[in-house]
């Protein structure tokens, strides 16, 4: 059954690509090019511990692949990127960006390869392309968050008006769209939810700037600030597990959803590998172990949440839209940058 | 018996076969050099002043003279390193003096530490600062709120090293070695009997330190300032690690955040030739107080130095060093160990906080650290051997003046001093990011950013081993039968070898530290161990940066080491 | 042995003309000195005959066969010649027997020949119990040994000194000039000796070549060059003459000031044109006030030092003249004298 749908999804992607078809499942031919090939460079914006802990799964699981991590914010991810296949420099073969507009302009630009892992296949449609060039490979929520030890529970904020209170001055710490596709995905939702003039107050109490997503939490969780204005939920999972003083918000405007695809790239170097890894980052044990781990959401129907986490359906959420957002990403990060400094 | 002269005197016929290859290779080098300093800096201008559609435009230099965005930093720059230069003299001056002329106690120590300040990575202290003096979890800041009693946010933290003061305080803690050195060099050639000229004279030993040594060291003093101005103005991570986050923006992060993409090249240039201008005019402005007359006289041969005894006033001179040493070496070099082995590096040291996670983490499972120490050392190795195989040729041409225009190979040799390290980096990706030679991406194009900057002072280091041998020993090998190459091998080689040896190892230390240029120049395959670090910083990873920046200080370390016994064992 | 001809040698830097057009010929086994102040031209002279540096005109040739010329130099390596350097070019990483050796090693000589010819030289330098040592181990004289031996291990034809005795105290440096002489007798090597010292060219050289400027004033022996100095300028660098500026009255008469002098030898100018005459300090004779006769002027004792053998007297005659006078005759600053030149001592001078 799934050879024929191969056997007639092969002719359309290779006029699509141009080029002879990959398969998509993991054949031990597959991978036995993949060995060849040496190793799969997977540029992402995920944490770099946690980023590391899937490595060491796919390592353990395919001995003769090495995986290079390269970790970045997302938006840096998407700067090299582009600055490198401007400069003739192919070097990616599997990327994850938490600024899922990425993929639409990469897409655009056709330096996409279609494929769809096994699991995909099962991923409601809202979280993969209907064409099969990226799909969501995890999700994360950009929440708030406080230390308990500087800020009592009745004391903490409850939404993002709370935070213009004058109380919270040089308390607070923030992420920068500039840098984290995380924030900029957050951004996007806040100033259309409560508009620039949101941002611009918020400015005015004294918010230290950091760049990444995964920054702010360690910052609370360290004491250096009190409150958290974005950072990712699963980075606020990680410090909880570790016994950090943190808590974390769900603003009550709304917390900004953030979906997170990967995707192979057309020219990627090591095309085999990037089949193997890419479908290795979709498959259950995958996607339970960053869960488990690291502390994302997943939309595989597989995965269970761990206990303790507030599940999904009690949040309410503000659903980020790349397409929309696309468009307006340099203008959000000039705005930003105008208003919060580099 | 004696051999006749008819055999041993070749006529001059037989001899014309003997081709001199010294010039056309010293125009090959003199290009080579040229290529390596002059191209990037040609393109630097021609790239700030066309706009996209490749027409002649000023509006690069307009709008950064007319847009806040740009002149805010470009004053900030300005104003911090002026502070720092200042803060460097105040420092370095009474430091100086007192090691030169004083029986302060433990002397060869604190000359080592102030040393040890010098050869620390700037960025590294940085790093440090920012877990000393975060404002509420930095541990100075943690000590001095539980001592008063109260808790983080209920009063104003004792530091804090997010703004331009910290950033100021930070990069002068690693500058003032640059004008102690000046100071000190200086002390030591002026002759204690002009001191005691004033002393017979009845004035007590301070005012003789105010009336005579101070005048006489005010040149030393001056290009002091201006040493350390230059270094401020051009370093990138200090400023990054420090002042971004305040939201203050310097020159050189401003070229940098120009530089992501879309890079804006042309404003990028136009950033870049101010620094670059300020650069040449200061150091052209040091080079003439340097040269003045008035300090040609401290020059002058002089009795031994006379000591003044301290006496009680030793305890504050000792409070002294061991503020500034304690700031740049002692705290910043204990917190970076204690961060590599706890858990949580904000938390208290405790038995359970203890952990050598960090360290099984870099070494163990990052996938990025076995690339970047490769990349580290391949470009250290390279740009030292390269380096110093470049400056030993253009040194000895020089110094032995052994072809016409070998002010120029000096000259162009000793150019890049005058070049920002990101100046250098964005003149390089202009030159090497289209044809005939495209290098961005890969580590050739760090390598020859190490390799310019790291010239001057290979240039340096050489020469002065050169001066060293008198050119008649090489002449007598000549006389005695050996050919040009033979007396270079048997004679010049192993009496420069240990400076040889030395100028290596100072290009490696240069390289392996280095970030401002190569923060431009980087991609995800050529990654260096600095920009690693960067990278972790951005997330807030202090344990892995604690552990590289550990490993960073033990290699320099072991470097400096190495160095020491190389040319300290000099044949008398 | 060899002989040396250097013919209209010139070597200019940067436009500034060092050697000018100088010619020069050196016979077998002879010792030469070339004379002169500093930047007269004798080191860069010196150097091109060693072959390190090319001249811009003019040729150097050795028993006939040219060895330099503009554009085609035989390298210094190749010219059997040997040399002593001022800084001695000893070098610090060999020892002394490594130093004397070097030049027979660069000749491939077998090891056991080699060695016995090295045995040989540190004997005649008295440098055999030092033969393991290092230089920086060594006293300046016994640097200087090294030097010679080194010197001379490979028999050169040609010797060539720049100034190998500056760097020395005067007691060490009065017996290396015996040394040197005594070993230069020995091997019969053509010596070439530079210097600025003209008590050691005096007392060493066969020929004495004095330069000023880059250009020769005079070749001679050592008489030569002190009795019958040719110029001005080599009259006022060999020392003990007085000179005096005079104009020429016609015959072997000049004026010097008011008084009219015999000149016994020299050259004129031309009647009434200004000239000079030379004559040594112990050929004036101090004669007391109002002695008069031929060649005699009043003057004005204006200093004097006892000098153990004789008196220096300083005298006014319009000019002020140097005397050695015998000690017997003491006269006291300011007492008024006549002096009497001796006709046959004056020498006239017209460059």
């Amino acid at each position: 059954m799934r050879t024929l749908r191969i056997a007639l999804l092969a002719p359309l992607f290779a006029w699509v690509m141009a080029g002879p078809a990959l398969a998509q499942d993991t054949t031990p031919a597959m991978v036995a090019a993949a060995v060849k090939e040496g190793k799969v460079v997977w540029y992402s914006s995920v944490d770099v511990k946690v980023a590391e802990t899937i490595a060491k799964a796919f390592r353990a699981e395919y001995p003769g692949i090495e995986i290079d991590v390269e970790r970045s914010g997302s938006e840096r991810v998407f700067q090299r990127i582009n600055q490198e296949y401007q400069s003739g420099i192919k070097n990616v073969d599997v990327v994850n960006s938490s600024d899922a507009s990425h993929f639409i302009f990469w897409k655009q630009q056709k330096w996409l390869a279609p494929h769809t892992p096994p699991d995909v296949k099962r991923f409601p449609a809202q979280f993969k392309d209907p064409e099969g060039y990226y799909a969501t490979w995890r999700a994360t929520l950009s929440v708030m968050g406080y230390n308990t030890n500087l800020v009592d529970a009745k004391d903490a904020p409850t939404g993002y008006m709370d935070l213009l209170d004058p109380k919270w001055k040089g308390k607070l710490v923030k992420s920068h769209p500039g840098y984290s596709g995380t924030s900029l995905t957050g951004t996007y939702a806040i100033t259309k939810l409560l508009g620039w003039e949101y941002l611009e107050k918020l400015a005015k109490q004294g918010v230290q700037q950091l760049q990444s997503t995964t920054a702010t939490p360690k910052s609370i969780a360290s004491g250096e600030r009190a409150v958290m204005v974005d950072g990712n939920e699963y980075n606020m999972f990680i410090e909880i597990n570790a016994k950090s003083p943190v808590k974390i918000i769900y603003p009550k405007e709304g917390t900004p959803f953030v979906t997170s695809p990967t995707a192979i790239f057309a020219e990627a170097p090591h095309p085999n590998a990037a089949r193997v890894f890419q479908n290795f980052l979709y498959t259950a044990k995958t996607q339970q172990l960053a869960v488990d781990t690291g502390g994302t959401r997943s939309v595989h129907p597989d995965v269970k949440e761990p206990p303790g986490r507030t599940p999904l359906a009690q949040i309410k959420m503000l659903p980020d839209d790349p397409v929309a957002m696309l468009p307006q990403v340099a203008e959000i990060k000039k705005r930003y940058t105008a208003i919060f400094g580099n | 018996m004696s051999s006749t002269a008819a055999v041993a005197v070749v006529p001059l016929a037989s001899r014309r076969r003997f081709v001199d290859w010294t010039l056309p290779f010293s125009a090959l080098l003199a290009l080579l050099l040229a290529a390596l300093v002059l191209l990037p800096m040609a393109w630097l201008v021609h790239t700030s002043l066309v706009d996209d559609a490749r027409q002649f435009t000023f509006g690069h230099y307009r709008q950064i003279f007319v847009d806040a965005s740009f002149l805010r930093p470009l004053l900030t720059t300005l104003w911090t390193s002026a502070a720092v230069g200042l803060l460097c003299v105040l420092v370095a001056a009474p430091m100086s003096w007192l090691v030169a002329r004083t029986d302060l106690p433990g002397k060869r120590l604190l000359r080592m530490l102030v040393l040890a300040s010098f050869v620390t990575p700037p960025f590294l202290g940085a790093f440090a600062w920012v877990l000393l003096g975060g404002p509420n979890a930095g541990l100075i800041n943690q000590a001095y709120y539980a001592l008063i009693g109260v808790k983080p946010f209920e009063a104003a933290p004792l530091v804090n090293i997010f703004s331009a003061g910290g950033m100021v305080f930070v990069m002068a803690l690693y500058t003032f070695p640059y004008v102690f050195t000046f100071v000190s060099n200086s002390l030591d050639l002026i002759p204690s009997d002009l001191e005691d000229a004033s002393s017979i004279l009845g004035a007590p030993a301070w005012r003789t330190a105010l009336d005579v040594t101070l005048p006489l060291a005010a040149p030393a003093l001056l290009a002091g300032f201006i040493v350390a101005f230059l270094q401020s103005m051009t370093l990138f991570g200090t400023p990054a690690i420090l002042a971004l986050p305040a939201g203050i923006d310097t020159m050189t992060t401003k070229i940098w955040s120009l530089f992501q993409f879309p890079p804006q090249l042309g404003l990028a240039a136009a950033v870049s030739l101010p620094l670059l201008l300020i650069t040449v005019a200061l150091l052209r402005a040091q080079a003439g107080i340097m040269g003045r007359r008035g300090y040609s006289i401290v020059g002058g041969k002089g009795g031994g130095v006379r000591v003044i005894c301290l006496g009680a006033w030793k305890v504050p001179a000792l409070a002294l060093f061991a503020v500034v040493l304690g700031c740049s070496i002692v705290l910043p070099y204990g917190v970076l160990l204690r961060t590599a082995f706890v858990r949580n590096w904000s938390a208290p040291m405790t038995f359970a906080n203890l952990s050598i996670e960090h360290w099984r983490f870099v070494f163990l499972e990052f996938s990025q650290t076995k690339l970047a120490f490769q990349n580290t050392f391949v470009l250290g190795i390279a740009a030292a051997t390269v380096g110093t195989l470049l400056v030993t040729i253009v040194g000895y041409l020089s110094v032995r003046q052994l072809v016409r225009g070998h002010r120029y190979l000096a000259f162009l040799a000793t150019a890049p001093v005058a070049i920002p390290g990101i100046v250098l980096a964005v003149g390089l990706f202009l030159s090497y990011t289209h044809p005939p030679l495209i290098l961005y991406g890969t580590l050739s194009i760090i390598f020859l950013a190490y390799l310019t900057k790291e010239l001057p002072v290979g240039y340096q280091q050489i020469a002065a081993s050169l001066k060293s041998v008198h050119p008649e020993l090489e002449d007598a090998g000549r006389i005695f039968g050996a050919n040009r190459l033979r007396a270079l091998f048997d004679i010049t080689a192993p009496l420069v070898r240990n400076g040889v040896i030395a100028t290596w190892m100072f290009i490696f230390i240069g390289s392996i530290r280095e970030l401002s240029a190569t923060i431009l120049l980087f991609t995800a395959r050529t990654k260096t161990i600095s920009v690693t670090m960067f990278d972790l910083r951005e997330s807030n990873d202090w344990g892995p940066i604690a552990v590289l920046s550990v490993s960073m200080l033990v290699i320099t370390f072991v470097m400096i080491v190495l160095i020491n016994r190389f040319t300290r064992r000099r044949i008398a | 042995m060899a002989t040396l001809a250097l013919d209209n040698l010139t070597k200019r830097y940067s436009g500034v003309v060092s050697v000018d057009a100088i010619s020069l010929d050196i016979g077998h086994g002879e010792f030469v000195c070339l004379l002169g102040p500093s930047g007269c031209g004798k080191t860069t002279t010196l150097r091109m005959i060693a072959g390190f540096l090319e001249p811009d005109a003019g040729t150097i040739s050795v028993n006939g066969a040219t060895i330099s010329a503009p554009g085609a130099v035989v390298p210094p390596e190749r010219r059997n010649m040997s040399m002593i350097f001022q800084s001695y070019a000893v070098w610090p990483h060999m020892t002394v027997r490594q130093n004397v050796g070097y030049a027979l090693k660069m000749k491939r000589m077998a090891a056991g020949e080699m060695q016995s010819r090295v045995d040989v030289l540190l004997a005649a330098t008295q440098l055999t119990a030092q033969a393991e040592r290092y230089p920086s181990e060594l006293s300046g004289g016994q640097q200087q040994r090294v030097a010679l031996a080194r010197a001379l291990a490979p028999k050169p034809d040609i010797l060539l000194l720049d100034e190998p005795l500056s760097n020395l105290d005067a007691n060490l440096r009065g017996s290396m000039r015996f040394e040197i002489r005594r070993l230069h007798d020995e091997f019969q090597y053509t010596s070439i000796y530079v210097t600025h010292d003209q008590v050691e060219a005096m007392t060493m050289a066969d020929r004495i070549v004095v330069m000023n400027a880059g250009r020769i004033e005079q070749i001679g022996t050592p008489e030569d060059v002190y009795e019958h100095p040719d110029s001005e300028f080599v009259a006022r660098f060999i020392g003990g003459s007085n000179i005096l500026k005079v104009a020429h009255a016609g015959g072997s008469r000049v004026d010097l000031g008011a008084n009219a002098v015999e000149v016994g030898q020299g050259e004129f100018a031309g009647a009434g044109k200004p000239m000079s005459f030379c004559v040594k300090t112990h050929d004036v004779e101090l004669l007391t006030e109002g002695t008069s006769g031929a060649n005699t002027v009043p003057g004005v004792i204006r200093s004097q030092a006892y000098l153990g053998g004789h008196r220096d007297y300083i005298v006014d005659i319009g000019q002020e003249i140097m005397i050695a006078a015998p000690t017997s005759l003491a006269m006291p600053t300011g007492a008024r004298v006549a002096v009497r030149f001796k006709p046959e001592c004056c020498r006239g001078l017209v460059r």
